[in-house]
């Protein structure tokens, strides 16, 4: 039996028009399997031991949970009124998902699939992120242009700040301890300090920007331009434009591929997926997934 | 000076609810093809209130200001009056962003969508003429899991159709009458 969770790597593109998740086998750069979720599905995160995706629905208030290895669906999860973002902890013990009509994050635990906590936040929390020590959830408050930072334990707010207009995907840089909040109306990245809880730096991009990815070996940052079909690429020290890289129509989630050399991108319109040469900055292959692919959040199975 | 700077963080936090909108939109996607160049076309989809020539379901506009950041005010004929804004302008691609958006609350009546992002663009159709497309993303007004039928995404999405529709069928007309 083919174990596919140890001979490839896989990317996991949720499909919100198509109710599907398609699953791109890397090295061949084609989909393997298509497999049908809930409605509407666009968040998703791969679980750090590669064994698990989940997949947010919030046109049916359910999160799917599919094995990597059967690239079935394994279980499934009724939650809130809007589940969109949705990450999960260093541990794998724990899954986060904000509720957008309820301005909530709701915890599951992984073993049992049980809400375990309701964490109270601001104005449609629109992303999520954890830090490296499972302590602290960050989440941007959409509608309230805010970033709060939650205690995991006590479910106390520690702070809030205000970053740009509209703040949407969180990425966070481990390695600089910093998060990348991108603010879809000020159409800018703000660069928050981890430690500070501050907003250090910030820099434009183009029109509705969606989420960052971070190349580590070329020191960039790419971010996503949703209604300007593209990918800006920054520089990650200094903040500077580099390039501006055209992808598919109305491109919203992108990842940046474990091997460092590729970066992928989900087309919400047209239903493909780019993928990028993170060396010479350019399109490489255009692969067709399914419509209104989002592939919100972690979608590459790492290792 | 500790509570004027609280104060100023307090007045940043207040919630802009006026224009929000759910986690997921709908998609559309139209396209006509018209006998003329595309230059003649783009010059007038550039005149934001042809769509009151165009489009019968349009009585009135007014529009101001030219460009990115020009403002269109239209009624329907059901006498809703909304307000359209150029947001983006990529003229060498001969593509302009309008980006429609309504008050939190209020319901558009036959037209229930919270906002509307519509992309036109005109292309070269290879034989002389033009390829008019428009396509976008739009929100429902419902906020919330179930929405009922008469304000659904699939409801909204044929209601957005059928005014584009409308508009590219008048647009179309207008060049080969």
């Amino acid at each position: 039996m083919a174990n596919h969770a140890m001979a490839q790597n896989l990317a996991f593109i949720t499909n919100q028009l198509a109710d599907t998740v398609s699953v791109i086998d890397t090295e061949k750069k084609s989909v393997i399997k298509t497999i049908k979720v809930g409605i509407k599905p666009a968040g998703v995160v791969v679980s750090h031991d590669n064994k698990t995706v989940y997949i947010s629905n919030p046109g049916n208030q359910e999160i799917s949970v599919i094995d990597t290895d059967s690239l079935e669906v394994i279980n499934s999860i009724k939650i809130g009124q809007s589940p969109l973002a949705i990450t999960i902890s260093r541990d794998d013990k724990k899954l986060f998902v904000a509720d957008w009509y309820a301005d909530s994050v709701l915890s599951i635990n992984t073993e049992t699939l049980e809400i375990e906590k309701q964490y109270q936040v601001g104005n449609a929390p629109s992303g999520i992120a954890i830090s490296s020590d499972n302590k602290v959830l960050f989440v941007t408050n959409k509608e309230d242009n805010s970033l709060m930072f939650i205690d995991i334990d006590s479910g106390e707010i520690q702070s809030e700040i205000k970053v740009g207009t509209a703040p949407f995907g969180i990425t966070i840089d481990y390695d600089k301890q910093l998060l990348y909040v991108v603010n879809v109306q000020s159409e800018d990245v703000s660069v928050v300090d981890i430690k500070t809880a501050k907003v250090i730096n910030s820099f434009p991009v183009d029109t509705f920007p969606y989420i960052v990815a971070i190349d580590k070996t070329n020191n960039h940052l790419f971010v996503t331009n949703k209604r300007d079909s593209s990918v800006s690429v920054v520089d990650r020290t200094t903040y500077k434009d580099i390039r501006k890289i055209y992808v598919g129509e109305m491109p919203e989630g992108i990842n940046m591929h474990p091997d460092g050399k590729s970066v992928y991108v989900a087309n919400w319109f047209d239903g493909t997926v780019s993928v990028i040469d993170t060396n010479t900055l350019d399109v490489t292959e255009t692969i067709e997934t399914g419509d209104g692919s989002r592939a919100y959040g972690q979608f590459i199975i790492e290792r | 000076m500790n509570y004027l700077k609280l104060c100023l963080l307090s007045i940043s936090l207040i919630p802009a609810l006026v224009f929000a909108h759910g986690p997921t939109p709908l998609k559309f996607d139209l396209e006509i093809e018209v006998n003329a160049s595309p230059d003649d076309v783009w010059s007038a989809v550039n005149n934001l209130c042809a769509i009151k020539d165009w489009n019968e379901s349009i009585t009135e506009c007014k529009s101001t200001g030219e460009g990115l950041g020009a403002v269109r005010d239209f009624t329907m004929d059901n006498g809703e009056a909304l307000k359209e804004e150029v947001t983006k302008v990529q003229a060498d691609r001969k593509k302009m962003l309008t980006t429609l958006k309504v008050e939190k609350g209020r319901v558009i009546k036959d037209i229930p969508i919270m906002s509307m992002g519509s992309f036109i663009s005109v292309a070269d159709n290879g034989s002389g003429g033009s390829k008019v497309q428009i396509r976008g993303t739009a929100y429902s007004s419902f906020e919330g899991k179930s929405a009922p039928p008469e304000r659904s995404d699939a409801f909204c999405k044929a209601a957005v159709e059928a005014l584009h529709t409308k508009t590219l069928n008048g647009l179309k007309a207008s060049f080969e009458k």
